[in-house]
């Protein structure tokens, strides 16, 4: 019996070797089974027989016999790729049939794998822009609405973070590694743009609203602000808070902070584009005209965390956002008003949803905030300049989703933190920040010390000329 | 060009030529040889063992000859080439170790 399954072993390796030596590696067996007894013999001279056959028959493989090698060599034309020869006779028809029963058979069973592996057709490679664990997806590119326009070039992303396409099919719903075959977005710039120091005297002004909120107002693609710090370029380009933009001048130079004002006017011809392109197109301008090199770090400092004043309760002016209520981002500035309109829905929320704004106060004394359809920490972001806090406002209340909410106080300006139990006592004329969130919010501001993420400028110089 | 099977010589057919050097041998006499002169650290296997042999061959460091005892069995002679390539390594094996000893990296009286 051993005898015939190292027969069948020695099947395995090379037709040269079993010719040459086949009958005496069988001998040399059958003389250590015939001198080797006993239980433990038998079971050593099979581990060596099976080691044996591990690392020679694949070894053996890459062995041409000289025989052979001197027949290829003839065959060889100087500095021309050619096989060499390992076997010196054609295969028998047997043999043939096997192999193309065998290799028929591997390739129904990896089709049949992959058109059924977590229910996803082959189909979804061609095209059908579907995203399935361990697919391979192509993503046409096309030239319709949303996608990118320009060259064809494609590009091979690796598995790991998803890269979506706009316009492209969406590839949620899919798990694991993926490769996906996208269409290269060309990078997001303006296609003119001017910057120079403002030497006008007018106030600032921009056409589009320059804070970290989505309130947007569509202008073809044209980008026009006058006046401005450098400082406000950065904050509108990062999406900063006022108090990432405050955290940031206290480490740039004074001229970026405040000391000079620019005017920037730059186009793109991508029409409707959009409040976040363009703060990309704004970084890449910066980054050309003032070589403008900034990073982002975390950084144990004192804090404010936004809390709810009793557990599970929100303010009367504090509401969840209803999903169902129309919410248009868009301001519609009035060109002679130059200024957000302040139309309000029920409740006193403004109608306007993505960002924080001002709504006409009760009296001159107060200051009116409002905000449709924002999560809580982009109140948390405000807070710090209504109450002149000196530190940022980390959003700690635990809510998900988006909310609205009025909030009208008397903006005090506080000199230290044990101000905040003083606000109701000071102000006579209505509440300070801590009682009015308390009181409209049914949120409370709590001390304490936490790691903060805020932007660092690592390099800037004055701009380069057009 | 196919690689070289015995540049540098591997252990195995080092192993095969001292088996040869004292008297003629066939394939499992070589097997019980190498078993013996290594304290049966090495057990050749027979792909290993032909495998080295027909190498051996094709360099001809050993040689085959008639058989006296079985005819069945191919027996094989160490070549005067054979002698020489086995007489070089065992002197490059010892400066190998006269170095380790040197270096306290080998202990004992091994050389």
């Amino acid at each position: 019996m051993s005898e015939k399954i190292y027969a069948l072993m020695l099947r395995l390796y090379p037709t040269h070797f079993r010719r040459m030596y086949g009958e005496e590696a069988l001998q040399l067996v059958r003389d250590r089974m015939r001198d080797e007894r006993g239980l433990w013999a038998k079971a050593r001279l099979w581990w060596d027989l099976l080691a044996d056959f591990a690392t020679s028959a694949p070894r053996e493989y890459g062995n041409v016999p000289v025989r052979l090698a001197g027949v290829a060599a003839g065959r060889r034309m100087g500095g021309v790729p050619s096989f060499w020869i390992l076997e010196d006779e054609p295969m028998r028809v047997g043999t043939w049939v096997w192999a193309s029963v065998l290799s028929l058979m591997l390739v129904g069973t990896s089709a049949v794998l992959m058109d059924h592996a977590g229910g996803h057709p082959l189909g979804s490679f061609a095209g059908a822009g579907r995203n399935a664990a361990g697919q391979v997806q192509w993503v046409p590119k096309e030239s319709g609405a949303g996608m990118p326009q320009g060259d064809s070039d494609v590009e091979l992303v690796g598995s790991g973070p998803r890269t979506h396409t706009p316009g492209a099919p969406s590839s949620t719903g899919s798990t694991g590694n993926s490769i996906q075959v996208v269409a290269a977005e060309p990078k997001l710039e303006f296609d003119v743009a001017s910057v120079k120091q403002s030497k006008s005297g007018d106030g600032p002004n921009a056409n589009i609203p320059l804070g970290p909120g989505d309130m947007y107002v569509p202008t073809g693609g044209n980008f026009v602000a006058k006046n401005l710090s450098l400082s406000v370029y950065i904050m509108f380009a990062y999406k900063m808070s006022p108090g990432e933009a405050a955290a940031m001048d206290e480490e740039v130079p004074g001229w970026v902070a405040t000391g000079e004002k620019y005017d920037i006017t730059a186009k793109t011809d991508k029409h409707d584009v959009t409040k976040d392109e363009m703060r990309t197109m704004m970084q890449a301008l910066l980054a050309e005209r003032f070589k403008l090199v900034m990073h982002r770090e975390t950084r144990q400092m004192p804090v404010y965390g936004l809390v709810l004043a009793k557990a599970g309760i929100l303010g009367p002016k504090l509401v969840a956002h209803l999903a169902s209520e129309p919410c248009d981002t868009a301001l519609q500035l009035a060109e002679e008003q130059k200024a957000p309109p302040t139309d309000t829905v029920a409740g006193g929320f403004p109608k306007v949803c993505g960002g924080v704004m001002g709504l006409p106060e009760s009296t001159p004394e107060m200051t009116k905030l409002g905000a449709r359809n924002i999560h809580i920490g982009q109140l948390a972001q405000v807070l710090p300049g209504l109450g002149n806090l000196g530190r940022p406002v980390q959003d700690q209340t635990g809510l998900t989703g988006t909310y609205d909410f009025v909030l009208e106080l008397v903006p005090v300006p506080r000199l230290a933190p044990t101000d905040a139990a003083n606000d109701s006592a000071t102000n006579t004329v209505g509440p300070g920040l801590e009682q009015a969130l308390r009181q409209q919010l049914g949120l409370k501001l709590e001390s304490k010390k936490s790691g903060v993420e805020v932007w660092v400028v690592d390099h800037v110089e004055r701009p380069t000329q057009n | 060009m196919p690689k070289r099977r015995l540049d540098p010589l591997p252990s195995a057919a080092f192993q095969i030529l001292l088996a040869l050097v004292e008297e003629d041998q066939h394939g499992y006499g070589i097997m019980r040889q190498v078993k013996e002169q290594t304290g049966g650290s090495m057990r050749l296997g027979p792909g290993t063992l032909y495998s080295s042999i027909q190498a051996l061959l094709e360099e001809g460091l050993i040689a085959e000859v008639e058989a006296k005892e079985d005819a069945r069995r191919r027996t094989y002679r160490l070549t005067r080439a054979g002698h020489k390539l086995a007489c070089a390594e065992a002197e490059r094996l010892a400066g190998v170790l006269r170095v380790a000893r040197a270096r306290r990296v080998l202990r004992g009286d091994y050389v």
